[in-house]
């Protein structure tokens, strides 16, 4: 295919019509502009593969019968499969929504204080080994994290984290609950807590980066308005980074939302509506990676994972979009793809 | 209280940071909590507040310096300045007074030090890194570089505007409003201040049907004039302003320059300006910086018109520059 005709090419030979008249900024449609990025870069194409995935799936999973009521709901009973069965999703959604909701939560805390240390507090030494050590933790394979909490963590979760939270928490909604909602350690909590260290690199990579391209001329004029270094941090840069921040939280929600293997590992597969946090819970990513096996035996637990699959996928597509939407100011212009 | 005073302390300072105990208490007294008047609007418990007199100490009077009686007090005194990056002394020996109600042009080849010197008199130095300030610059009598002395309030004294616009991406209103918020004004006060800082920045009549658009929609005089209304905001006693119209067209550059004679009657202004005509029209000093050395200071007709030193002569007659 032919790049689209710039200003002042002249057209094809055996060209017959006139070319059309280059639009003004004003009528140039959204449609134009994609068209402009995808010609400027083949990354753009990348959603139009997604997209088309995306679509390929729908197609064929519109041979399923189990888009119904029942699977949005929370009733789970697949066996035996037959008319009687019933695959609702409800209870995988609200695990994933939880933990990676309670995981983005505590991961934003976290990554904006470590964010702003580095680009504004921390001597330059100390910033570089903490940018480092982040970059560094987005490396870790997940089923490193995964064995690490269930072999170090869950331990003492069970026996001294998670008792003594529920005897000093007890009334904050979901730190109380029965006592053997405990049981050895693995559940939310400890899903959320190696999620958030999961999601943290990128959350603090995007946030660190945001508000490091605040303009120093913005700065300065905070300081001399008299404002001090945590009145500009809070004033300026943090406001003029703001969407990049929100974009990191989308960003990290998305990888979260989508982790599966150290999720499987720690967060005591139990599809329930769960008593406390310390419960057990199953996310959708969790539980497509753990049944696999079973579904060949049970076609029909397939079909389920797939449309369970579909759900992460479009759920991850948008947050992800939103996400990269919100950051399109950081690519740099050697890297301009479609948002930017 | 009079109503002067009323004026002076309604700007209530923020708790301001800890003050050594070493503190001497004329410094702890003015720049270290409010300025301008013995009478504390929030008073400490730490510093007994004297009701005497600043200690005259390096006033003008008593320095080999000092102008004549007939010239208004100084605000600023600047002694013996040296300012150094390593091993190369990017301002030395700058001796020179700032005196109040009048503007003091500091004009100079581009990288004679014009922006670092007035960058020292608000301790905006302290934020580029490298830099290390030498001498003693008194404001109203106070070392501002001493230990008790809070850069923050020192900063809502002396204010400053920058070469280019900095407006915030925020409203016209919040842009002015910006200095006050950190002052945790009243939402009367706040209002009643931005509107009144527009006003004296001559840019009440053409903002005011809506302040609340974003300050970025403004022309880029507007955006400067804005910069002035902010810095204004804060009740300054000093101005400080760095080539304010070096990306204004003529028109806006009129403007400000206007503004500039306005300001003038309650502010001491100091303006930095490669430009030797805006020097001439606006300045009632005017100070010769070269290669990091104060030339001549002097009356600016007598500077331009009749010049002592032989280097100002060639500078001011265009032969280099
Ligand atoms: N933070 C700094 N570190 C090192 N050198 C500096 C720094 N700031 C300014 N300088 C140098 O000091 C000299 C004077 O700069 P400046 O005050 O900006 O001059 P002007 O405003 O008159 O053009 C220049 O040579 C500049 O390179
Ligand atoms: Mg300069």
């Amino acid at each position: 295919m032919e790049p689209a005709p710039s200003q002042g090419v002249r057209p094809a030979e055996g060209t017959l019509k006139e070319p059309a008249p280059t639009p003004s900024p004003s009528d140039v449609s959204w449609l134009h502009q994609y068209w402009k990025a995808v010609v400027s870069s083949p990354i753009s194409l990348v959603p139009l593969f997604l997209l088309a995935f995306v679509g390929g799936v729908l197609l064929w999973a519109s041979e399923l019968h189990n888009f119904g009521t029942s699977f949005w709901g929370t009733y789970w009973n697949w066996i035996p499969p037959g008319p009687g069965s019933s695959y609702g999703i409800g209870y995988f959604a609200l695990g994933s929504v939880l933990t990676a909701g309670l995981a983005i939560l505590l991961a934003t805390i976290l990554s904006l204080a470590m964010a702003i240390s580095i680009v504004v507090y921390l001597p330059p030494i100390a910033s570089r080994v903490l940018t480092l050590f982040t970059d560094l933790l987005a490396g870790i394979p997940s089923v490193v994290f995964g064995i690490w909490g269930f072999v170090i963590l869950a331990p003492y979760f069970g026996r001294t984290l998670e008792p003594s939270l529920r005897d000093a928490l007890f009334w904050i909604p979901g730190f109380g609950g029965p006592e053997y909602a405990i049981g050895g350690g693995t559940g939310i909590l400890l899903a959320v807590f190696v999620l958030t260290i999961m999601v943290i690199p990128i959350t603090t990579a995007v946030m660190r980066e945001s508000l490091r391209a605040v303009p120093h001329s913005a700065v300065e004029a905070g300081l001399a308005l008299g404002a001090t270094r945590w009145e500009v941090v809070r004033r300026v840069r943090m406001p003029m980074a703001r969407q990049g921040i929100s974009g990191a939280l989308f960003l990290g929600f998305g990888r979260a939302i989508g982790e599966s293997v150290a999720v499987a590992m720690l967060i005591g597969a139990t599809p329930q509506l769960p008593p406390s946090l310390y419960a057990g819970g199953y996310t959708i990513a969790s539980y497509i990676l753990d049944q696999q096996d079973s579904a060949f035996v049970y076609p029909i637990l397939l079909q389920v994972l797939v449309e369970f699959a579909l759900v992460l996928l479009l759920i991850t597509l948008a947050v992800n979009l939103v996400g990269h939407w919100l950051t399109r100011d950081q690519r740099s212009p050697g890297r301009r793809g479609l948002f930017s | 209280m009079t109503a002067a005073l009323e004026d002076e302390l309604s700007y209530l300072p923020r708790p301001p940071l800890p003050i050594p105990a070493s503190a001497k208490p004329r410094d702890a007294e003015d720049l270290g909590k409010s300025s301008f008047s013995g009478v504390h609007p929030m008073s400490s418990p730490s510093p007994p507040s004297p009701t005497a007199p600043p200690s005259p100490s390096l006033g003008a009077g008593s320095s080999p310096w000092a102008s004549p009686a007939t010239r208004p007090p100084s605000v600023i005194t600047v002694r013996e300045l040296w300012v150094w990056a390593g091993k190369k002394a990017i301002l030395s020996d700058i001796n020179l007074d700032f005196a109040e109600r009048e503007v003091t042009a500091i004009i100079g080849p581009s990288g004679c030090g014009k922006t670092t010197l007035i960058r020292t008199l608000n301790r905006m130095t302290e934020v580029s890194p490298g830099l290390k300030v030498r001498g003693s610059i008194q404001y109203k009598g106070q070392d501002i570089y001493g230990r008790a002395v809070n850069p923050v309030l020192l900063r809502q004294r002396v204010g400053m505007v920058f070469q280019r616009p900095t407006v915030f991406p925020l409203s016209v209103f919040e842009n002015v409003a910006f200095g006050l918020r950190l002052n945790r004004e009243s939402r009367d006060v706040v209002e009643t201040k931005v509107v009144d800082s527009l006003k004296r920045a001559g840019l009440y009549e053409e903002l005011k049907d809506n302040l609340h658009r974003s300050a970025l929609t403004l022309s880029g005089g507007q955006q400067q004039r804005l910069c002035i209304a902010r810095a204004l905001a804060v009740n300054p006693r000093v101005l400080l302003l760095d080539e304010p119209t070096s990306s204004l067209d003529p028109s806006a550059t009129q403007k400000v320059e206007d503004l500039l004679f306005e300001l003038k009657r309650e502010y001491a202004v100091i303006i930095v300006t490669h430009n030797m005509q805006q020097a001439a029209r606006v300045a009632d000093r005017t100070a010769f910086l070269y290669q990091g050395k104060l030339i001549e200071v002097d009356e600016t007709k007598r500077l331009f018109e009749n010049p002592r030193e032989k280097l100002t002569e060639s500078y001011v007659t265009g032969r280099f520059g």
